[in-house]
Order: structure tokens, then C-alpha cells, then sequence
């Protein structure tokens, strides 16, 4: 067996269909040998592809609603009684909007739902570290990603309280990595991506207008989910021990960009 | 299957096994389509209408919507409820619960408006129980 991730077990958040971020991932891993369980709400489970496409790269499916504590705890067991004990790497891609379903603009949220959208999209990521950091289940020098978005730092009205959640997702990166960093050498960071045309995409408003000008404000145009999935792998490998803690922007450069020509000249 | 049963096996899979990317799409039609009542069916069982009523007020912010449903064909309805395709398995699933059915994938599918709902939950409870006519 050959490959970056050769000999590695790894946890992939999010398969839904073949546009999914967690899918390219999950591929790319794959190419790169290492063996993989795919997880998701079971209701997403059943009215999507991933079974199809978790046989694709023979990784069996764990079902878990991530806002249920138990439904994680499971989860983490049955990782390590398919895997045979410890795993390496896992990739958190979880994220869903109630206010945002049920068109609610950031001035009028139900709490309900803002409580319920934190809990998916971020908390999810501390339930799942707490359970492995009490179970013991990842190898040393293990690595856990969580994918997120500049909204965070920088506010897109569409986005809605989605912002508030990568901002939550973000800290829990950094204060979780600190713990499993000191006791295991488990790495915890998240990627900012460039918007990538998603199931999940398609549900912020506006969503191909902003990707025009993100494409436009990038430097290098916005990065593909594709190069995401090598970078992932990357970053899973044990060429980024040393990388923990951290939130890395790949995003063609818009992160850094005020301004270029392409955005200009629509003014002029 | 219960919800919580999904969670202790591998996920129950839909017959066919057939990529369902275009699923998505039917189901949001099929909600932006289905009215909570039709003027073909005018005679609805008042036990599995209430029951059928108390799984999708869970959904909506507007229950109040669902109170007179008998006669209204308002296209618009379903999209004042404000439900969403995530919404709709949320109630499908829901269904299987309270009346311990199945209702398979391909059957979803088929799907147009509320009566065709109502009408194969109350062929599966029938099937159920063939000695008791729509006993919900």
C-alpha cells in the first residue's frame, strides 16, 4: 500500500452526494490508502447517495445525529470496533441553518433555531473531540479537520447566523487543540474554503452571485473542492505534524485581497 | 424503523440502490406541489387526519394554517407553511413512526399532493390491519 495516508483510519463528516466537499475528500484519502468510515444523519443517509458512494471507496456508515450526545458516543465505538481500535483522522463537514430554512434574517432569529444551528454546525465538533479525547481513540499525532468560511471573521448578510457558528467552530479548534495537542499530539484545525457549489451552498441566498465575486477577489480564482481534497490529505499526512490550532485560509488569496482590477473595473 | 434504531446499525438503505441526486428535486416539487387538502377527496378519516396534522405542525411556524384544511386547494399553501424538503423526510419518517409503516422510496417519489399522502398511509394501515377498515 502506498500513498500519503497509507496504513491510515480515517472518519469523514458529511458525505450527502458527489458535489459534497466531504466526498472529494473521502476520494482523495482513499487514493492516498487510507481506510475510511463515513457518518451522517440517517435521515441524510437514507434520501441521499452516500450509500452509493461510501461503496464506491468500501468505507462502511455509522449513522449519527451529531445533535444527539449518544448518537456520538457510538459513533466513536463503532469506529473503533470496525477499525479495529484507533483511528487517525477525521474531517468535520456538518453545518445546517435553521433560520436560514426557515427564512429568518439575522435581526428576527428564533432561538430555537439559532440554539439548534449551533449545535449542528459547531458544538457537533466539540461533542465528537470530547468523546474521542475520553476514549482514547486517536493515534498519536492524529489530525482532525474542520472545514468553515470566512464569514466568520468577515460578515456576509446572506450568510445569517451561520457566521456566528464557523466563529463558534473556530474557537472550539483552537481551545480543543490545546488539549489534545498536550495529551496526544492530536492536531485540530480548520480550513477556510472559497464557497464551493454544494447541496449546502445552494441554500444561502444569492449563493452564484457571491461565488462570481469571490472568483473575482481572489487572486488566484476560488480554490476547487478538488485541491481542497489534496490539501486535506495533506494535512490528515504526517507532513503537518507541527500544524495544530491554526485556521488556514485556502481561498485563491481572497482572504488577503482588497481589491483587484477585475472588481474595479465595474465601477469605472 | 425508529429513528434511534437507525443509529445502532448500518443505515438502512433505500431499495435500488440508485443514485438519488435527482431525488432532491422531486421531493421539493412534490412539496411545493401538495395541497394539505383536495377537492377530489372529500371525505378524510378525522383520527388520521389529527394525526397526520400533529406531525407536520412540528414543521411549520404557521399551525394555524392547518386548522381548516378541509377545502382548501391554495397552491401557495404548502410554501406558507414555510416547509422545506429537509422538512418533508423530517415528516416522512415521522409518518413511519406513529403508524409503523414503511413507505418505500419509490413511493416517496410518487408523491404530488397531500391525498396521495394521505391515501397510501391509509392503504399500508388497511394492509396492517386488513379486518379493520382505516383504523389509524
Amino acid at each position: 500500500m502506498s500513498g500519503l495516508l497509507a496504513g491510515k483510519k480515517g472518519i469523514i463528516f458529511g458525505v450527502l452526494n458527489e458535489d459534497s466537499i466531504a466526498w472529494k475528500v473521502a476520494k482523495q484519502c482513499k487514493e492516498e490508502g487510507a481506510s475510511l468510515i463515513f457518518t451522517n444523519n440517517p435521515l441524510a443517509v437514507r434520501f441521499s447517495d452516500t450509500e452509493a458512494l461510501a461503496k464506491l471507496v468500501d468505507a462502511p456508515i455509522v449513522g449519527a445525529d451529531v445533535s444527539k450526545d449518544e448518537d456520538i458516543l457510538h459513533l466513536v465505538d463503532q469506529a473503533l470496533s470496525i477499525f479495529g481500535g484507533k483511528f487517525d483522522f477525521a474531517l468535520h463537514s456538518v453545518a445546517m441553518s435553521v433560520n436560514i430554512r426557515k427564512k429568518h434574517p439575522y435581526h428576527e432569529l428564533n432561538y430555537d433555531y439559532y440554539h439548534k444551528t449551533l449545535d449542528i454546525s459547531a458544538v457537533s465538533l466539540h461533542k465528537f473531540l470530547q468523546a474521542c479525547f475520553a476514549k482514547d481513540a486517536i493515534n498519536e499525532w492524529g489530525s482532525v479537520l474542520a472545514l468553515t468560511f470566512i464569514a466568520s471573521h468577515r460578515i456576509f448578510p446572506q450568510y445569517n447566523e451561520m457566521g456566528d457558528a464557523k466563529a463558534l467552530l473556530e474557537g472550539i479548534v483552537r481551545s480543543f487543540g490545546l488539549c489534545y495537542g498536550e495529551k496526544k499530539h492530536v492536531r485540530v484545525n480548520s480550513i477556510s474554503q472559497s464557497p464551493v457549489k454544494t447541496t449546502a451552498g445552494g441554500g444561502i441566498p444569492g449563493f452564484d452571485h457571491f461565488w462570481n465575486f469571490s472568483d473575482e477577489l481572489s487572486p488566484l480564482g476560488n480554490a476547487p473542492a478538488a485541491d481542497l481534497a489534496k490539501f486535506c490529505a495533506m494535512l490528515f499526512s504526517d507532513y503537518s505534524r507541527f500544524v495544530t490550532m491554526q485556521n488556514i485560509f485556502h481561498d485563491g488569496g481572497f482572504s488577503s485581497t482588497g481589491l483587484t482590477e477585475k472588481i474595479i473595473s465595474k465601477f469605472i | 424503523m425508529e429513528k434511534k434504531d437507525a443509529v445502532k446499525k448500518n443505515i438502512p438503505v433505500s431499495p435500488g440502490g440508485a443514485a438519488k441526486s435527482t431525488f432532491k428535486k422531486v421531493m421539493v416539487d412534490a412539496v411545493k406541489n401538495s395541497a394539505l387538502v383536495s377537492k377530489g377527496n372529500a371525505e378524510y378519516d378525522p383520527i388520521l387526519l389529527k394525526k397526520l396534522k400533529s406531525i407536520i405542525v412540528k414543521y411549520t411556524e404557521h399551525p394555524e394554517l392547518l386548522e381548516d384544511i378541509a377545502g382548501q386547494t391554495n397552491e401557495n399553501f404548502i410554501e406558507k407553511l414555510n416547509i422545506d424538503s429537509i422538512d418533508f423526510v423530517e415528516i416522512i419518517v415521522d409518518t413511519e413512526e406513529m403508524f409503523s409503516i414503511t413507505i418505500e422510496d419509490e413511493e416517496i417519489k410518487k408523491l404530488t399532493n397531500f391525498d396521495e399522502l394521505y391515501n397510501l398511509i391509509q392503504a399500508k394501515i388497511k394492509n396492517k390491519n386488513p379486518n379493520s377498515a382505516s383504523k389509524a
